[in-house]
C-alpha cells in the first residue's frame, strides 16, 4: 500500500514538472513542442487526458484570429478590424513588445479581450 | 396582476430553450425571455441568458448600437436587482471590458467581484474546516489539516480562517494526526 501511494506521488511530481514545461512552451508559442510534449506525456501517463484537453484548448485559443469570432461580437464599436488576420497570439506578442505600428495599445487590448470573451460566452 | 410563480418562470425558460439554442437562439426565444424579463424584472438568471444571447446572435433589423444598449441595460438589471451578486457583477464588467472598451470601469467591478467571490471562497472555507473538524474522524481531519495548508496561505490576515486552521491542527494533533514539530 505504502509502495503504491509513493509511486503515485512520483507520477504526480513528475506529471507536474512536465506540465510546467509544457505550459511555458505555450506561452513562448512554442506550440508545435508543446503539442508533442502533450502526446508522448499522455501516452506514458505523466499528463491526464482533462489536463491535455485544457493545454491542447489554450493552444487552439492562442491560434484563434480575431476574423474567425463570430460576426455577432465583431459588431463592437470601435471594433479594430485591422487586426482580423492576426491570431491572439500575435496580439499578445504586440503589446508585450509596445510595438503599436499596426493597432493602438487599446486596440490590441480589445482584439485580445474579444477573442477570449467569444468561448466564454457560450453556454457550458 | 398575479406574480408569476416560479414553476411559471421555470417553465417559461425551458420552454425557451426549447424552441431555440443554448447558443444560437430563434426569435421566439428571444421574444419569451424578454418577456420574462419584462414581467419579473428582478429574476436574474433570465437577464444573464438574455444578454448572452443577445450578444452571441445578430437579430434582423436591430441595430449593433440598439442591441449593445438592451444588453448593457439588462446587465446593469441584473447587477442591481441580484444587490451586487459578483456573478453579476462580473458579467458586466466583461461586457464594458470587451464592448465598451472602458477598461477602467472594468478594473473597479472585477475587483469588487474579485472580493465579493473571495468573501464566499472565505466563508466556505471556514465552515468546511469547523464541520470537518467537528467530525473528527481520521478521514475528516485528512481533509481539514489539507485544507488548512491552503487556507491559510490564501486568507492569512482572516481571523474566521486562523481560528479555524489551529483549531483543526489542534484535533489533528490530539487525534495522533501530525507530528511533533507540526502540531
Amino acid at each position: 500500500m505504502g509502495a503504491v501511494e509513493e509511486e503515485e506521488e512520483q507520477v504526480r511530481f513528475k506529471g507536474n514538472t512536465l506540465a510546467a514545461r509544457i505550459w511555458v512552451l505555450i506561452g513562448n508559442g512554442q506550440f508545435v513542442e508543446a503539442e508533442a510534449l502533450i502526446a508522448e506525456g499522455t501516452a506514458a501517463g505523466l499528463l491526464s487526458k482533462p489536463q491535455a484537453t485544457r493545454m491542447l484548448e489554450k493552444i487552439s485559443q492562442l491560434n484563434t484570429r480575431l476574423g474567425d469570432i463570430p460576426a455577432s461580437v465583431q459588431r463592437a464599436p470601435d471594433f479594430p478590424s485591422q487586426l482580423k488576420d492576426y491570431t491572439l497570439f500575435e496580439i499578445d506578442q504586440m503589446l508585450q513588445r509596445q510595438d503599436f505600428s499596426i493597432a493602438a495599445k487599446a486596440q490590441l487590448m480589445m482584439a485580445k479581450k474579444l477573442i477570449k470573451e467569444f468561448p466564454r460566452l457560450l453556454a457550458k | 396582476m398575479t406574480h408569476p410563480s416560479l414553476e411559471e418562470l421555470e417553465a417559461k425558460l425551458q420552454e425557451a430553450r426549447a424552441v431555440g439554442g443554448a447558443n444560437r437562439a430563434s426569435p421566439e426565444q428571444l421574444r419569451l425571455l424578454r418577456e420574462v424579463a419584462r414581467e419579473c424584472p428582478a429574476f436574474t438568471p433570465n437577464l444573464l441568458e438574455l444578454a448572452r444571447l443577445l450578444l452571441l446572435n445578430e437579430e434582423a433589423g436591430v441595430s449593433a448600437d440598439a442591441a449593445f444598449a438592451e444588453v448593457q441595460r439588462l446587465l446593469e438589471q441584473a447587477v442591481r436587482g441580484s444587490k451586487r451578486n459578483p456573478v453579476a457583477v462580473l458579467e458586466l464588467a466583461h461586457f464594458l471590458d470587451a464592448f465598451r472598451n472602458v477598461p477602467r470601469e472594468a478594473e473597479k467591478l472585477y475587483e469588487e467581484g474579485a472580493a465579493g467571490a473571495l468573501k464566499l471562497v472565505e466563508e466556505s472555507w471556514t465552515a468546511l474546516l469547523d464541520l470537518w473538524t467537528g467530525e473528527n474522524t481520521r478521514e475528516s481531519l485528512g481533509k481539514a489539516l489539507e485544507l488548512a495548508a491552503l487556507a491559510e496561505k490564501v486568507f492569512p490576515e482572516s481571523g474566521d480562517i486562523m481560528l479555524a486552521v489551529v483549531t483543526a491542527r489542534n484535533y489533528a494533533a490530539r487525534a495522533g494526526l501530525m507530528d511533533a514539530e507540526e502540531a
